[in-house]
């Protein structure tokens, strides 16, 4: 499904030096694609005319492999889908599943995946703000602060479950392994913590007169082609729209949770920025309540099966407002080890399809920062 | 473009008592209309009729960017387009880079790096690479706690494991490894076979250092390089092994008294 774009005005017949179209083919290897991502792009001048992304390079067949390998065996495939909230990912799964099986979560285990889901939350967000800046040219700087604070959150990450990006820790019906010792205490620390990052790379960056030159009106689009698109997540929230998956379907136990849902009115790469900005301090809210109210208890429903999962006929599909978006999975189970029908709806993928539509007419340097303010990560857009 | 929506639901344009969009009103046009089963099985409690979250009936009302409070509860959040001397945006971030670049030859919080690999962080106890096998004692061989049962062959999700049982002079099942693989540039780490094994046989290791100059041959791990001692166990991950001693421990006592208990019927 690579796509050639059309050359025909390029004929030598009728070529003008002035109007003549260049064909620019951006990636694969390239530093601001965020990964293995194509785009061929037609400038008029500097000007963005068409502009096609050619993706598949990671294709990893996730969604057949899962429907030859068990239930459990899928989760640690999960994690490699968007490889920076590996745990978002995790918690979608189980989620499908358990809505599969008719499975019970404990108590504790849903204040820890929703513990977890926003901290990746806020990992997700500081590394996309580093990685934003960098696209506009700010490089190394903002990345660089921004990786220095999300280490931290990957530090208590390892620490619960081994692997600072591939966790493989949500189980069906719970959790894995509860907290090692003083994981709380550190976990407020770096939560305490985190609001004076936030200032810092607000004071750094966002009054930065650049950077406000380079975003706002960037890459507008309005609210009715972002639902149309289907787009999901802060890009959609950033148009104006009022749609958080965590207050429409209060999956786990957010409805005990006070937090508000930040809403944009342009739409356009500023306002998407912004989004991730006042998501991280919702975030802290929800965190730091979640932290303090944490009962005791089981983390995982005994009657959950880690092994030889067989769920009932029937079919179920299990969302959640991953960082990026609405990550969904869908299951089909003919009461095999193996589900029947095993389908991802990658948040990534989806945002990314009005990429064209918000490039046109901007300059390729502007395109970059429109991709970068999509959040893209292309282990998810290619499965 | 021409009218998507019977109600688009803009920001600005929302009125509290307005009747939300249902997945009808998001056909593209009249023509096609989608309908939609919002009861699909598997999506259990979906929020009648308000499928857009403003229409919650308790929902906190949103932030928005254009009316956001200036002071306190944002920090310092400028608002949109606000009037300020040019350039002074500029001059803050800059200041932040000073603060970053000084303070990191004073303070710890803002340099954070060492100097591998001359110093080396220790990792966390829980942190994992790839699998070991555990063996009691001294002997690598016969301590070793694998009994070749093959739960983790089958359950490794990238099938990373190949394992051979020993047979005795029988020809029954020796309840050991004769031949325990790895393929190390399989092998995702991701510690399922240390979860299902029921004998606390293979544990994640911390090793981190695999390269090899030869790409095949050496990244199969056999049983002789996998084999690490339990007080190895013991350096990288004091509390999983001691928790394991613990339950081996009471394991065997209570074996060894239902064999006394046994013999004593006898």
């Amino acid at each position: 499904m690579i796509a050639i774009p059309d050359c025909s005005f390029n004929t030598t017949e009728n070529r003008d030096p002035a109007a003549e179209l260049l064909e620019l083919s951006l990636g694969p290897q390239h530093p601001s694609t965020h990964g293995v991502f194509r785009m061929n792009a037609v400038l008029d001048g500097e000007t963005v005319v068409r502009l096609q992304p050619v993706f598949g390079y990671l294709h990893r067949n996730h969604e057949k492999i899962a429907e030859n390998v068990s239930y459990l065996a899928s989760i640690p495939y999960t994690d490699r889908l968007d490889y920076l909230c590996s745990l978002t990912n995790n918690w979608a799964y189980a989620l499908s599943v358990e809505k599969l099986t008719g499975l019970d979560v404990p108590e504790r285990a849903e204040y820890i995946r929703i513990i977890l889901a926003e901290l990746t939350r806020l990992q997700n967000h500081t590394a996309f703000l580093g990685f934003l800046l960098g696209d506009m040219g700010a490089w190394g700087t903002a990345l660089m602060y921004g990786f220095r604070q999300r280490e931290k959150v990957l530090d208590l990450f390892e620490s619960l479950t081994g692997s600072r990006m591939m966790s493989n820790y949500m189980r069906f019906g719970g959790c894995r392994c509860d907290f090692p010792e003083g994981w709380l205490e550190q976990a407020r620390t770096v939560i305490d913590e985190y609001p004076e990052f936030l200032d810092e790379m607000e004071q750094l960056l966002v009054s930065n007169e650049i950077l406000i030159s380079r975003t706002q009106g960037v890459g507008a689009i309005s609210p009715e082609r972002a639902i149309n698109a289907g787009l999901s997540g802060p890009i959609l929230r950033a148009t104006g729209v009022d749609y958080d998956i965590r207050k429409v379907d209060r999956y786990g136990i957010y409805d005990r949770f006070s937090f508000r849902i930040p809403i944009g009115d342009q739409g356009d790469t500023y306002d998407r920025m912004m989004m991730r900005l006042l998501e991280m301090r919702e975030s802290l809210k929800i965190l730091k309540a979640a932290i303090d109210e944490i009962p005791d208890g089981p983390i995982v429903n005994p009657k959950a099966k880690l092994r030889n999962l067989r769920p009932p006929e029937g079919e179920a599909y299990g969302r959640i407002e991953s960082p990026k978006g609405e990550l969904g999975f869908y299951l089909i189970s003919d009461k095999q080890p193996q589900p029947y029908r095993f389908r991802v709806r990658p948040p990534s993928l989806i945002n990314l399809t009005l990429l064209e539509e918000m490039s046109i007419g901007h300059k390729i340097a502007d395109v970059m920062v429109i991709l970068g303010s999509i959040d893209i990560v292309l282990g998810e857009v290619d499965r | 473009m021409t009218q998507l929506y019977q109600q688009p639901r803009i920001n600005g344009s929302i009125q509290p008592n307005q009747e939300p969009v249902t997945d009808t009103d998001m056909s593209l046009n009249g023509t096609t209309k989608y309908h939609h089963e919002t009861e699909v099985s598997g999506i259990a409690d979906p929020a009648p009729a308000n499928r857009l979250s403003s229409g919650v009936p308790d929902a906190v009302p949103e932030t928005r960017l254009s009316a956001r409070p200036t002071a306190g509860e944002y920090g310092n959040t400028p608002e949109r387009r606000p009037f300020r001397l040019p350039g002074s945006g500029i001059v803050q971030g800059m200041m932040v880079t000073a603060r970053n670049w000084f303070g990191s030859y004073f303070d710890r919080k803002r340099l954070v790096t060492v100097q591998y690999p001359e110093q080396q962080i220790r990792p966390p106890e829980n942190s994992r690479s790839i699998p070991f096998l555990v063996y009691d004692g001294d002997d690598p061989d016969a301590g070793l706690r694998c009994v070749a049962c093959h739960t983790c062959e089958k359950e490794c999700p990238p099938q990373a494991i190949s394992i051979v049982g020993e047979r005795d002079e029988n020809g029954k099942p020796a309840r050991r490894p004769k031949v325990f693989d790895i393929d190390i540039s399989v092998c995702m780490g991701c510690q399922i076979c240390a979860e299902v094994c029921p004998f606390d046989a293979i544990k994640m290791d911390h090793y981190l250092d695999h390269s090899s100059l030869e790409n095949f041959q050496s990244l199969i791990l056999g049983k002789t390089r996998l084999s690490k001692s339990n007080a190895y166990f013991h350096t990288i991950n004091s509390t999983d092994a001691t928790a394991v001693d613990a339950r081996l421990e009471a394991d065997r006592k209570k074996k060894e008294a239902a064999r006394q208990k046994r013999a004593a019927a006898k």
